[in-house]
């Protein structure tokens, strides 16, 4: 077994700077008003980790100050998780900044650690993280060395000791010892406490301490609980600066659909139903509901959906972050590659021609039709969901466009005129009757001439006697 | 046809008066004997504009055969912005197989040639038609790149009064009406001369003969 670990110490303010990089400082406090994490703008104006806001105050007036979300940065590790389950399938999260990964079954695959843990930085990158890494054949090991030594390798136990002795015993946490009374009493390495006897180390602090060093040096086991995908994507990203425009806002969207197709390839899954919702800074939420006719996970498609339904429709202004959660997934099963590559790829782009003229004009203006089994004109056809199979039904000669509402014609001594008297050359045709709907006709329908020309289908109301133009053949 | 000097001093690429280039994108059968035997069918590939004279003459009838063939096919249909609701019992009296058409509303012209360009550069449309009055140059500019080299059928209605200084489509068809019956003119086409007064008298008794 080999893990890596990757932390991030910077994980507090990396979960802000999505989108450009702020020129002005910006802290991130916790509740005691310290500051537990600053910007590089921050860090050259000399603000540090561990100072009060006062005396950042002092370094700088301008600058600005985010309270610590801790929850987003549990989604963030969340997200990074999900994107490492292409590397391997033992994944675990430690709190509060570390991502465990056993890369060890999948160096044959990756052909070497090496490659696979540059693969592994890039995508981290990707996220717009900053990691520090090392790898170890503890999982204990590895955080530690994660912490305190980057880019550290120990590929046995052996070479393990050498790393982790020069440690501070600070580095074990909590439990009944604290790292600090054991410095304290002048015990400042790990490797100092390992050569104490144990006897006497458990007499004055418990098992703690050494439970922890036996675990380190894979002298125990030390089972990760492994981290499991949420049952639905639902992540969360905010802006470095309020953004006012689609154009501002497109990058975050990206990267946020980007990991949820990430998510969606790990579970085999593709979207069928999403929200996506923008909060501005009074806290005030749009929602926008996606329903897509065929299921997706290809980032490029989705961000396009987006962003013509999000041209379409008016977008508070001054946004502060962007959700995307998804409603429903189904299971996309990897089809098997057709003897006719085009007509895959077809069916898919099918679907997504639908989704994208119905983002941008409305899900009603973009549907298909059927034929119905009713002889009323106006029953028997329907609009219908684009792609709806259409039932075989035995039909007369009908015209090619059919008007919405029939267009009431004049006559004179029952002849109907449109455009001058017309002149009937087919009918009549009677159809009538519909008393179970309440939408009772009785017609005598005609294909008649204009007199320059066209044909049109026009009807007799025989209870009012009115002509009406029903249809055109065009 | 030129004489053999000249033409063996000519360049190949030249295209030469009445000599006739098939288009490289192949034909879909319009369904008329007179149209298929003098050029071949629609084009595919390359954008038509047809222009009726009137409504209410088949002006839309003569698309309706190849339309029945390319709905055999996989890919939609789609009709942007029809005047009228295209009759499904016709269309499927025809042979056109309902379930591949798509209809699309647009609020103005410039969404409407969106959706034409969307439908074109989709890959997933067999036929893209449009009924878009007030089109602009650019706009069938941007269709026909568009449309460059798919095996797409894609036509836009338009009314006979407009006229247009560069008409960049490449195919141009009048339908008009004449002795009582309908004519077809194509005074500018690719790759050939303009022809005109193809008939096909009986239209309407013809596509219902046919696919009855």
């Amino acid at each position: 077994m080999l893990w890596l670990c990757l932390s991030f110490p910077n994980l507090p303010i990396d979960i802000f700077s999505i989108g450009e990089e702020t020129k002005e400082p910006v802290v991130i406090i916790e509740s005691t008003n310290t500051i537990i994490a600053s910007n590089n703008t921050s860090q050259h104006f000399g603000i540090k980790n561990g100072m009060t806001l006062s005396a950042a105050y002092v370094l700088s007036n301008f600058i600005q100050i985010k309270h610590r979300n801790k929850n987003q940065e549990i989604k963030k590790l969340e997200e990074v998780a999900i994107s490492l389950f292409k590397y391997s399938s033992q994944i675990s999260i430690r709190l509060p900044s570390s991502v465990l990964v056993e890369i060890g079954a999948s160096i044959k695959l990756f052909r070497s650690t090496q490659h696979l843990t540059n693969q592994i930085a890039k995508t981290i990158t990707d996220l717009g993280l900053h990691a520090h890494t090392a790898l170890s054949p503890t999982p204990l090991g590895a955080i530690w060395l994660s912490r305190y030594r980057t880019n550290t390798t120990a590929f046995t136990i052996k070479d393990l000791s050498q790393y982790i002795d020069p440690l501070p015993t600070s580095i074990i946490e909590s439990g009944n010892t604290s790292g600090m009374q054991l410095h304290d009493v002048g015990i400042k390495t790990i490797g100092q406490l390992a050569r104490i006897p144990r006897s006497a180390v458990t007499q004055r602090w418990g098992t703690y301490a050494l439970d922890q060093l036996d675990r380190a040096f894979g002298k125990k086991p030390d089972p990760q609980r492994p981290f499991s995908l949420p049952e639905h994507f639902n992540s969360e990203i905010s802006l470095n600066l309020p953004a006012s425009s689609v154009e501002e806002i497109l990058f975050g969207i990206h990267r946020i659909i980007q990991s949820m197709t990430t998510y969606l390839q790990v579970k085999q899954r593709g979207v069928i139903q999403f929200e996506l919702s923008i909060v501005n800074e009074e806290k005030l939420q749009h929602d926008f509901k996606f329903k897509l006719s065929v299921p997706s996970r290809n980032t490029k498609n989705l961000t396009h959906l987006v962003q013509e339904r999000l041209n379409r429709e008016s977008i508070p202004s001054r946004i502060e972050s962007v959700q995307l959660r998804s409603i429903q997934e189904i299971a996309i099963t990897p089809s098997n590659h057709s003897l006719l590559p085009h007509e895959e790829q077809c069916e898919l782009n099918r679907g997504h021609l639908i989704d994208q003229l119905q983002a941008r004009l409305g899900e009603n203006s973009v549907y298909g039709i059927t034929v119905c089994a009713d002889h009323r004109p106006e029953k028997s056809w329907r609009e219908t969901i684009p792609g709806n199979h259409q039932q075989h039904i035995k039909l007369n000669h009908r015209p090619s466009w059919l008007l919405r509402i029939p267009k009431a014609l004049t006559s004179a001594s029952d002849i109907p005129h449109l455009r001058g008297p017309l002149t009937i050359i087919d009918g009549p045709e009677r159809i009538e009757t519909g008393w179970w709907d309440d939408q009772d006709i009785k017609r005598d329908y005609f294909i008649a001439l204009t007199q320059d020309h066209s044909q049109v289908w026009i009807y007799k109301d025989t209870t009012s006697n009115h002509w009406f133009l029903h249809g055109i053949f065009a | 046809m030129a004489s053999p000097l000249l033409q063996s001093i000519l360049p190949t690429h030249i295209w030469k008066g009445k000599e006739h280039k098939l288009n490289p994108l192949g034909y879909v059968p319009s369904g008329f004997t007179n149209i298929d035997e003098s050029i071949h069918g629609w084009p595919l590939g390359t954008l038509m504009e047809i222009v009726p004279h009137q409504i209410g003459i088949g002006e839309f009838s003569i698309l309706i055969p190849a339309l029945a063939r390319l709905s055999q096919d996989s890919r939609w249909i789609l009709l942007v912005c029809p005047p009228h609701i295209p009759y499904a019992p016709f269309l499927s009296r025809m042979g056109v197989d309902t379930s591949k058409v798509i209809i699309t509303h647009a609020q103005n012209i410039n969404d409407a040639g969106w959706c034409m360009e969307q439908g074109l550069r989709s890959n997933s449309c067999s036929a893209v038609i449009g009924w878009i009055p007030q089109i602009t140059e650019k706009m069938m500019r941007r269709l026909q790149l568009a449309l460059e080299a798919k095996k797409v059928l894609g036509a836009f209605f338009t009314k006979p009064m407009t006229t247009y200084k560069n008409n960049p489509t490449p195919w141009r068809i009048i339908v008009r009406q004449a002795d009582n019956e309908t004519l077809i003119d194509i005074p500018k086409r690719r790759g050939g001369s303009p022809i005109s007064g193809i008939s096909i008298s009986n239209l309407l008794h013809q596509t219902c003969c046919g696919f009855a």
